[in-house]
């Protein structure tokens, strides 16, 4: 039986120095094991939802469970379950073994064998600062820390800001390997691209609203990417380059697909209800 | 969410103890060093002028050294990354509250307490060697102790407060809060006492004939001083209570 770890219904939240409310009756339903994309234009509400599920920022209305718990009350069962690794992060000056005897035993659940096999991929030095590392080294290590906790849900924003090729190649094959069915994954990004063949849930929030929030494998039957010399008439999307026009058009073929991440954010930014009905059609369709 | 546990208050404390180590450890040593030399140069020049040095260390290394300790306290929540940090380590608003309070007022109290009878012991060893005079060693019942232990504590507290409230420059916005807030009580005060005995008020600050004998006057100088520290410790206790508010306020600050 499939568990859902996020549970938001008619969630209302708003900065107090804005006087348009950001999130209104926002709903959402995240089934546990998943690595989730969050993805959405600046401003749009992506870290302030990251920020209510980690128990940062809390609803002003509605209901809000994650993990079984009301993250506002910032029960410490609770803070030990979920691991965030923000933005921007700060590191103390300590050395990666003082950090983690401080603050490892803080998790109920930390796996220290696993720390250092993530921190040998990564190659980390863990007798160094962490305040001399370089800002990718230093999101590498919190990337390992957050990976070492065994928190059932890990929440990332922008977790590949600052980290080179090699670093985005390393980040996806630990997350890949690291992952399981107890534990989920939430990964806002601007950067589709380190995204792509990595997870296996969709989300595009835009305006406080949730415009797209779909399975890969629904996705990937529903839509289909397809070059082409001539601007199609009929294509969903189209994004011009320099080799002629990338589409994003309605899969007839039945056969899964590669999915673009930016066509598909671009498709749901300018057509949501479009889409929103194809794939409701499509899941009326695996239904039936 | 308010829960005491005393295993994660431990580790909370430990980790807060940990973290201080080295800026404190880094203080001491550099005022032990000063204060050895103050105290050989002192003891050749005049040993009955500077007789009360080892009050004024004392109360130098707990007072302001105290406070400056207390207004960096709340540092890491204020950080605008490291607030992140702070928030998201698992325990409760009142351990993280408690193990700050321990950290800055009581084990700094008894750390200065023991460092600084090292410190005169030290120092005393030192000037009988070069100069054959050694001064009188503090005792924990001297007035001076005891004034300085009164002071820091109730110092303590709205610094403390403070800490929580601002973000920067700790210290002085705390004073002028206090400064601030004095001077409005003492308005309040002056409003009412010539609303409510306007017989004896003349113009804003002085009075038309003396006020009679009262309360005040009637009581004994020790009942006067169970009195002030009863009232000067349900004061503490309350702006401890304000602090602990804001910080519950702190982490709600966009929502409810």
């Amino acid at each position: 039986m499939t568990t859902n770890i996020i549970e938001l219904s008619g969630v209302e939240f708003g900065y107090r120095k804005r006087r348009a409310p950001l999130f209104h009756q926002l709903d959402l339903v995240l089934p546990a094991g998943t690595i989730c994309g969050l993805l959405g234009t600046n401003g749009a509400g992506k870290s302030t939802l990251l920020k209510m599920l980690a128990g940062l920022s809390f609803p002003q209305a509605g209901r809000c469970c994650v993990l079984g718990h009301e993250p506002g009350k910032r029960e410490p069962d609770f803070l030990a379950d979920v691991f965030l690794l923000p933005e921007e992060i700060h590191v103390p000056a300590l050395s990666a073994t003082a950090y983690v005897e401080r603050y490892g035993c803080l998790y109920p659940r930390f796996d220290h064998q696993l720390l250092g096999q993530v921190m040998q991929d990564f190659a980390l030095p863990s007798d160094r600062a962490l305040t001399t590392l370089s800002q990718g080294q230093k999101k590498k290590f919190l990337l390992a820390f957050g990976l070492a906790t065994c928190a059932s849900l890990f929440i990332m924003d922008e977790p590949t800001n600052g980290l080179d090729i090699p670093g985005k190649q390393e980040f996806r094959r630990a997350l890949i390997n690291h992952f399981s069915l107890e534990r989920s994954f939430i990964i806002s990004t601007h950067q589709v691209h380190d995204l792509q063949g990595l997870i296996d849930s969709v989300m595009i929030i835009a305006d406080g609203r949730i415009l797209l929030h779909e399975s890969v494998d629904r996705l990937s039957s529903t839509l289909r990417v397809e070059m082409a010399r001539e601007r199609p008439a009929d294509a969903l999307f189209v994004e011009e380059t320099l080799e002629g026009f990338r589409i994003l058009r309605v899969n007839e073929s039945g056969m899964d697909t590669n999915i673009d991440l930016s066509l598909l954010f671009g498709c749901a930014l300018s057509q949501p209800e479009l889409l929103q009905s194809l794939l409701g059609k499509t899941q009326q369709q695996e239904a039936a | 969410m308010n829960t005491l546990v005393p295993q994660r208050f431990w580790r909370a404390l430990r980790n807060d103890v940990s973290a201080q180590v080295k800026r404190v450890g880094f203080t001491t040593l550099a005022l032990f060093c000063f204060g050895l030399l103050i105290n050989n140069v002192n003891v050749k020049v005049n040993d009955e002028k500077w007789s009360g040095l080892f009050d004024g260390m004392f109360v130098v290394a707990l007072v302001p050294f105290g406070l400056l300790f207390a207004s960096l306290s709340w540092s890491d929540m204020h950080h605008p990354q490291g607030r992140f940090h702070y928030l998201m380590l698992p325990y409760s608003n009142l351990e993280r509250f408690l193990s700050r309070f321990v950290l800055t007022a009581p084990l700094y109290y008894l750390y200065t307490c023991a460092v600084f009878t090292a410190f005169e012991l030290a120092a005393n060893a030192l000037s009988f060697q070069l100069n054959g005079v050694t001064k009188p060693l503090l005792t924990p019942d001297s007035s001076t102790v005891r004034i300085a232990t009164a002071v820091f504590f109730s110092l303590h507290a709205l610094v403390f407060a403070g800490a929580i409230r601002f973000s920067n420059f700790v210290l002085p916005r705390t004073a002028l809060t206090v400064l601030l807030l004095a001077v409005a009580l003492a308005l309040v005060a002056n409003i009412a006492i010539h609303v409510f005995y306007p017989d004896y008020c003349g113009s804003l600050w002085s009075c038309n004939k003396p006020i009679p004998a009262g309360f005040l006057q009637q009581i004994s100088p020790q009942t006067g001083m169970v009195v002030v520290t009863t009232i000067a410790t349900l004061a503490c206790l309350w702006v401890l209570y304000l602090a602990w508010l804001m910080l519950n306020d702190y982490e709600a600050q966009d929502g409810l």
